[in-house]
């Protein structure tokens, strides 16, 4: 099978368009996903309240947005039945959504904890860390949306291989916080909120590797959920 | 704007079929079919065709328009035989038995075999005549009483009985179009087939007739084996367990419906269940 899915045209015109401004809809909703973590880090990140209340306000659109590709998908299924990989596309794009809202709702919750981190004063290495996971879960992001428009399998496969990085940083970040929580009780509080904000980095890796097996599945049709990295190459490199 | 699928308007010269993808052979076969060759006169329309009818499912078979699908079918109880320059080369089985082989009668094949059409076709008789006719000649009831009663199942099992027990004796052709096919269906049951094959079953009825007839399908399943051709790609879906795509004469791929529906194996297939052209 190949790697990389171009399809061709239906005969009902009218069936592409509308597949096609699914799509467009589900990369302006990643989009604007991307736009809100990356503000909900800064805001986070520099104590920026200002630039938090804006993120916290803009989830709303995120949500509309998700309301808005869902009541397109269903209308595709009702009046096209799409078959194949038209029905793959439908399917993975609204289980692609429910992730992009729930990032969105991870990039609110950066910014909900910005004024909480700035009464606390973040430490410089606590700053590294977090601004280490945010760049490669916004890095993990903006990949996804290419493979969203290029549909490429290895890019995707390349994308949920990231994922480990950011779960090993999570980790060295959270005994960090343990071994410095235990030598000086003040900090349990301060440490306690700003691992909440690491969490939600580390989630929003775990969302963006469940787009890509969406997408992988999208491409050849094999389900490749719920199965560790070294089955999901066997798998892919079959055939 | 292109006005239909044909054959050649799905990419087909740059598309190589190389042999059936998918399960074409299974362990339950009622009918097994092998390398099978069809000839109108010089012009090839089956090349080398392999596959079986498992028993007790449905099976579709679907394509472009002059993909072979109908001539298949019409293969399967030698219906062919009625058109003097068409020749079938091959293996075609029933139970092990070779349908062209020289002890089958193709009289009692075709009731073995039996046949629903696309225009509801009943005999302008009357509706008891209809489904009597076929029992009579071939001599399954001993009595007239017996007779009522293959009748009766006949027109039960076709969903019919209760539309029309009132009036047997009227003519079969003053029914609705889904009545006449359910008639039909009926006729075809009362000779205690063990196959039905069915060509478009449904593409002349309304959507409530087509439900009907596809509810009824699924139930005759439970007793026979069936082979269905249709145009409808979401009437297959819904009524057969396995699906047959041919293209220009070949088989491309054939495996469990669930399967070629969401996930074919063949670009062939892809293209034409989501409605594409190359």
């Amino acid at each position: 099978m190949e790697n990389e899915y171009q399809p061709i045209q239906h005969i009902s015109q009218q069936f592409d368009v509308e597949l096609e401004n699914v799509k467009s809809q589900v990369l302006k909703m990643g989009a604007l996903v991307k736009k809100q973590v990356r503000d909900g880090l800064t805001a986070l990140l520099d104590g920026d309240e200002k630039l938090a209340k804006k993120v916290i306000k803009r989830d709303n659109k995120v949500n509309a947005l998700e309301v808005k590709i869902d009541e397109a998908c269903t209308s595709i299924i009702a009046i096209r039945q799409p078959a194949a990989t038209d029905l793959r596309f439908v399917l993975s794009l609204i289980k692609t959504i429910t992730d992009f809202e729930r990032i969105g709702d991870e990039a609110e919750k950066l910014a909900v904890s910005t004024r909480n981190v700035k009464e606390k004063h973040i430490s410089e290495q606590e700053y590294q860390y977090l601004r280490s996971m945010g760049d490669m879960v916004i890095e993990m992001l903006t990949q996804t949306l290419e493979v969203i428009e290029t549909l490429n399998v290895d890019q995707a496969l390349e994308v949920i291989k990231q994922d480990q990085a950011v779960n090993d940083e999570y980790e060295e970040f959270l005994n960090f916080l343990v071994s410095r929580m235990k030598d000086k009780p003040k900090t349990i509080k301060s440490g306690l909120s700003i691992s909440w904000s690491a969490r939600a980095l580390e989630r929003i890796g775990d969302h963006l590797v469940n787009i890509n097996e969406y997408l992988i599945y999208l491409v050849n049709g094999k389900d490749v959920r719920h199965i560790d990295l070294e089955d999901l190459e066997e798998i892919l490199n079959e055939e | 704007m292109v006005d239909i699928i044909s054959a050649k308007s799905l990419g087909s010269n740059d598309i190589k079929i190389d042999g059936a993808v998918g399960e074409p052979f299974c362990d339950d076969a009622k009918m097994s079919m092998r390398n099978v060759d069809v000839f109108y006169g010089d012009n090839q329309a089956i090349h080398d065709v392999s596959f079986d009818l498992e028993k007790n499912q449905v099976t579709a078979l679907i394509g472009p328009s002059g993909c072979g699908k109908s001539t298949f079918l019409r293969c399967l109880n030698r219906m062919n035989d009625l058109i003097p320059i068409c020749n079938v080369k091959g293996s075609l089985q029933l139970d092990g038995e070779e349908i062209y082989g020289k002890q089958m009668d193709p009289v009692l094949l075709r009731a073995r075999v039996g046949m629903v059409f696309q225009k509801p076709n009943p005999f302008p008789k009357s509706i008891y005549e209809n489904v009597a006719y076929g029992p009579k000649i071939h001599g399954l009831a001993t009595d007239k009483s017996e007779l009522d009663e293959i009748v009766e199942t006949s027109l039960r099992k076709a969903g019919l009985f209760n539309e029309v027990k009132d009036r047997l004796d009227q003519p079969g052709t003053g029914l609705s179009g889904g009545q006449q096919q359910r008639l039909c269906i009926a006729r075809t049951i009362a000779v205690s087939p063990e196959v039905i094959l069915m060509d478009e079953p449904a593409s002349a009825l309304d959507p409530i007739a087509t439900a009907v007839i596809e509810e009824l399908i699924h139930e005759l399943k439970e007793k026979y084996t069936i082979a269905i051709v249709t145009h409808s790609m979401q009437q297959a879906a819904r009524v057969s367990q396995k699906t047959a795509y041919f293209h220009l004469g070949k088989l491309v791929e054939m495996g469990d419906t669930k399967q070629i529906f969401t996930n074919p194996r063949h670009e062939l297939t892809e293209n034409y269940i989501s409605g594409r052209f190359g």
